[in-house]
């Protein structure tokens, strides 16, 4: 889009800006503006934040979630189980898993999930790294926590069919209703699938 | 169902038209090449949310333009909706009472509607694709789950293909997490469209014969590439197992829903290849007449209809017989035609008459 008579510096953070997911060319130059406007140390911190997330941020060499430090505190807290892993395909999935307080062992991030049609191959994941784990440390059980979606589930056959063989019990998440939720306004696959899932009471 | 009124901008032929619908009958006339078809496209659009067949966007926007809108009023047991339709070249929104619709499957088979077709006699004798399509969109309206199990069974074969495609070095445990997939979501495919051929074949052998005059069994086969039993899914598996040295010689997956077969048979001899254009013809409108039948059936919906230029297709005794379903039919009706001789309709009607991109509306008995 042609941005006549701006200035080249906001014409090119709005550039940057309208490059972020969810963000289009007018919602970045409202932020543009936004950041133009705001006193001088904002704009300091807003870069140095984004920089130091490429310099300061590494991947924890055990679970490979986004970390300060290798170990992360996930890996390195020993008051959590270190009998179980939860394996989820990104760090935001880690995120939402913690904050439901139910899981506390360990993690492990695949970065992504097996698709051929995309060229994802299990050997472009974190696999290998999961397998080695599995080796060294005492796991009993894994949970895979990837997307119920076509890819998501094949990615869990897969990681089953690995892991079954080593002696360690593989569970997959549960489908279904989700809670406070009305049961007239559940899609009919969801709905469908917990009705096939149902368990005794 | 009744669709109250249609504004359309920018579809096909029309740059701009407001149309107020009669509950019953309503005759669009008009010469060849007029816009008739397209007006009934744009009501087809505005209730299914997509074109007759496959078409490019910019074949449906009208041309030297670059976006086309529809607004549609319908009633219907569920109350009043108010429909917005927008495409452009690379987006569509769909709005309902002004809210946007992100999922189209959410809305899919809100709205029922059966078309006759001149091109339905290819139900009968064109490709066994376009007959496995007609039976799939037929389950799809009244089981809209069918309709997301195909999808995600398509995503299933696609990346099982690029399994298939990429490698010559592939393993059979390679493609297995994808086989237990296609196999799960493809039975429930093959299982539903066996269930409702059950339902159709004893609808389909009626009618046929209320159009033929004739006593003739219809038969609907299914033959599938994958052996039938109470173990589908197993199968399945077992199948796409033996296939795998071939499947991966051809790049692709050789059985499964996507590959199975149906066919139509009148007395026991296959229709696409031993029917008359009379009986191809009597098959393909029993078939529509038993779509408006299992819609009212199952759903307990009345459908609306959609007719283009059918009468100029059907003589004597078939002509006989669709008016005399349409002057049973309790719903609303929408049918283009050269001449209102043509039409043997008996009843209030209103009457659009389109010439030189006008279109004048009337309401008449006929």
């Amino acid at each position: 889009m042609r941005r006549s008579g701006l200035p080249e510096s906001i014409s090119r953070l709005i550039g940057e800006l309208a490059k972020l997911p969810g963000i289009g060319e007018k919602n970045a130059t409202r932020l543009a503006f936004h950041i133009f406007r705001s006193p001088k140390i904002y704009s300091e911190n807003l870069a140095q934040a984004i920089l130091e997330t490429k310099t300061k941020v590494i991947l924890c060499d055990t679970c490979f979630n986004f970390a300060s430090e290798s170990p992360c505190y996930i890996c390195s807290n020993t008051d959590r189980g270190n009998s179980s892993i939860c394996v989820v395909e990104e760090p935001l999935d880690q995120l939402a898993i913690e904050k439901s307080k139910e899981f506390s062992g360990r993690y492990h991030i695949l970065h992504g999930v097996i698709s051929p049609m995309d060229g994802v191959g299990p050997e472009d994941l974190r696999i290998k790294e999961l397998i080695t784990r599995l080796e060294q440390e005492n796991i009993k059980e894994v949970i895979v926590a990837t997307n119920p979606s076509v890819e998501g589930e094949a990615t869990s056959l897969y990681l089953s069919k690995l892991i079954k063989p080593l002696g360690i019990e593989v569970s997959r998440i549960a489908y279904g209703v989700p809670m406070g939720g009305d049961i007239e306004y559940i899609d009919e696959i969801t709905l469908g699938k917990a009705i096939r899932d149902r368990k005794f009471i | 169902m009744i669709l109250k009124s249609l504004t359309i901008k920018n579809f096909k032929s029309y740059p701009a038209e407001t149309f107020s619908f009669h509950n019953r009958f309503n005759l669009i006339i008009g010469e060849n090449a007029q816009g008739k078809t397209n007006l009934l496209e744009a009501i087809h659009f505005l209730l299914s949310f997509k074109p007759f067949k496959q078409l490019k966007t910019e074949e449906i926007i009208r041309f030297g333009t670059n976006e086309f809108k529809l607004k549609g009023e319908i009633e219907s047991q569920a109350g009043f909706d108010e429909v917005h339709i927008l495409l452009n070249e690379n987006h569509k929104t769909i709005k309902i009472n002004g809210k946007i619709v992100y999922k189209t499957s959410k809305v899919y088979g809100r709205y029922n509607i059966v078309t006759f077709l001149p091109a339905d006699i290819e139900l009968v004798k064109g490709s066994p694709q376009g007959r496995r399509r007609f039976l799939d969109s037929v389950i799809s309206t009244l089981e809209p789950a069918h309709l997301a199990d195909l999808k995600l069974y398509q995503r299933a074969l696609s990346q099982r293909n690029a399994v298939l495609a990429k490698s010559s070095s592939l393993t059979l445990d390679k493609i297995e997490v994808w086989d237990q997939q296609l196999a799960e979501i493809g039975c429930k495919v093959i299982s539903r469209r066996l269930d409702y051929i059950k339902k159709i074949e004893p609808l389909l052998t009626r009618i046929y014969g209320e159009t033929s005059g004739l006593d003739h069994e219809i038969g609907i086969h299914y033959k599938s590439s994958i052996t039938i039993s109470k173990n589908l899914e197993q199968e399945f598996m077992d199948k796409l197992k033996l296939n795998f040295e071939k499947d991966k010689r051809r790049f692709h997956t050789t059985a499964g829903p996507h590959r199975d077969q149906i066919s139509f048979s009148i007395s026991g001899k296959d229709a696409s290849v031993y029917s008359s254009q009379g009986e191809a013809k009597n098959l393909a409108l029993a078939l529509k007449a038993s779509e408006i039948e299992i819609i009212e059936q199952e759903l307990q919906k009345v459908p609306i209809l959609l007719l283009d230029d059918v009468t100029s297709e059907l003589d004597g005794n078939r002509k006989k017989f669709l008016f005399k379903l349409l002057q049973k039919f309790q719903g609303q009706i929408f049918i283009t035609t050269t001449s209102i001789k043509e039409i043997l309709y008996k009843g209030q009607a209103r009457v659009f008459r389109i010439k030189d991109r006008t279109v004048k509306q009337k309401d008449i008995e006929i």
